[in-house]
């Protein structure tokens, strides 16, 4: 009876245990099965980098400022993140409200003229006035039409750009993202 | 020019095509002036978009990014070593 009794609490402990862990995993950490918090991180933060950097115009201070709040944001909203259906989506409107934040105080999105390092080498000050056409034209593009490219630029597959601009199929991302390509070349062309 | 040839200029690009390796896209260059410009134009605008998102100041920030991650996780978590 005893023996009986050992096995009845030890099978109890088992089932108790185990309901718990479920729960924890179904209501904590809902995606974590999918990807770990960590890695969930760190794909959202590249997958967003080039947004940050088009917004900021080739400001890296600035841009660093957006991917550090965002990120800050999200390991703060931890349950928010992992429960949401749309992580990239939540992340992506943190990520805009700090940049219109900002905006409105006049402290950011300045050009590359007003605050970036000193040009001094001559090569290097050519490059940069290049990139600084290539930001002027896309200044004139729609907000999806710059996260498209500025992914493509950073080496990002279409999957990858559709999960950060959701709301579109990826036969219009594909149409839009030519469009787009033409777009830039010929206002490349222009300003060459 | 028309949009049509524009695209198909950029698709052929898009899997690693040059007018050296791919008559088809030579033929689409070579067919007009506008045509030739245009795919000179996407190079040099392509070749910007690249060296400017996959650069260093972006391998920096990536770089910047995943170390403040690290360091932000060593902090005790309340969910991830449930």
């Amino acid at each position: 009876m005893e023996a009986l009794a050992r096995v009845n609490t030890e099978t109890a402990i088992k089932q108790t245990n185990s309901i718990e862990l479920k729960h924890s995993k179904n209501k904590v950490c809902k995606n974590r099965i999918k990807m770990p918090f960590k890695e969930l991180i760190e794909h959202i933060s590249k997958k967003l980098m080039p947004y940050a950097m088009v917004l900021t115009s080739n400001d890296s201070d600035d841009a660093w400022d957006l991917i550090q709040h965002t990120i800050e944001k999200l390991l703060k909203n931890r349950e928010t993140l992992e429960s949401s259906d749309y992580p990239m989506a939540y992340a992506k409107k943190i990520l805009k409200n700090k940049f219109r934040d900002d905006y409105r105080k006049g402290k950011k999105n300045l050009s590359i003229q007003a605050n970036d390092i000193e040009i001094t080498n001559k090569g290097f000050q050519e490059e940069k006035l290049e990139y600084q056409k290539m930001l002027d034209c896309l200044e004139a593009f729609d907000e999806t039409d710059k996260i498209i490219l500025a992914m493509l630029g950073a080496g990002h597959s279409y999957t990858e750009i559709q999960e950060v601009v959701s709301d579109l199929s990826m036969a219009n991302l594909r149409v839009k993202a030519n469009r787009a390509r033409i777009k830039l070349a010929q206002c490349m062309d222009r300003k060459l | 020019m028309n949009e049509e040839i524009q695209i198909q200029i950029i698709e052929l690009m898009d899997t690693g095509a040059t007018i050296e390796s791919s008559p088809e896209l030579k033929a689409l260059v070579d067919a007009s002036k506008e045509a030739r410009e245009f795919y000179e134009s996407l190079l040099v605008s392509e070749s910007m978009l690249e060296g400017f998102f996959s650069g260093d100041k972006a391998k920096e920030l990536n770089a910047k990014a995943e170390a403040f991650i690290n360091e932000q996780l060593e902090k005790p978590s309340q969910c991830y070593f449930n």
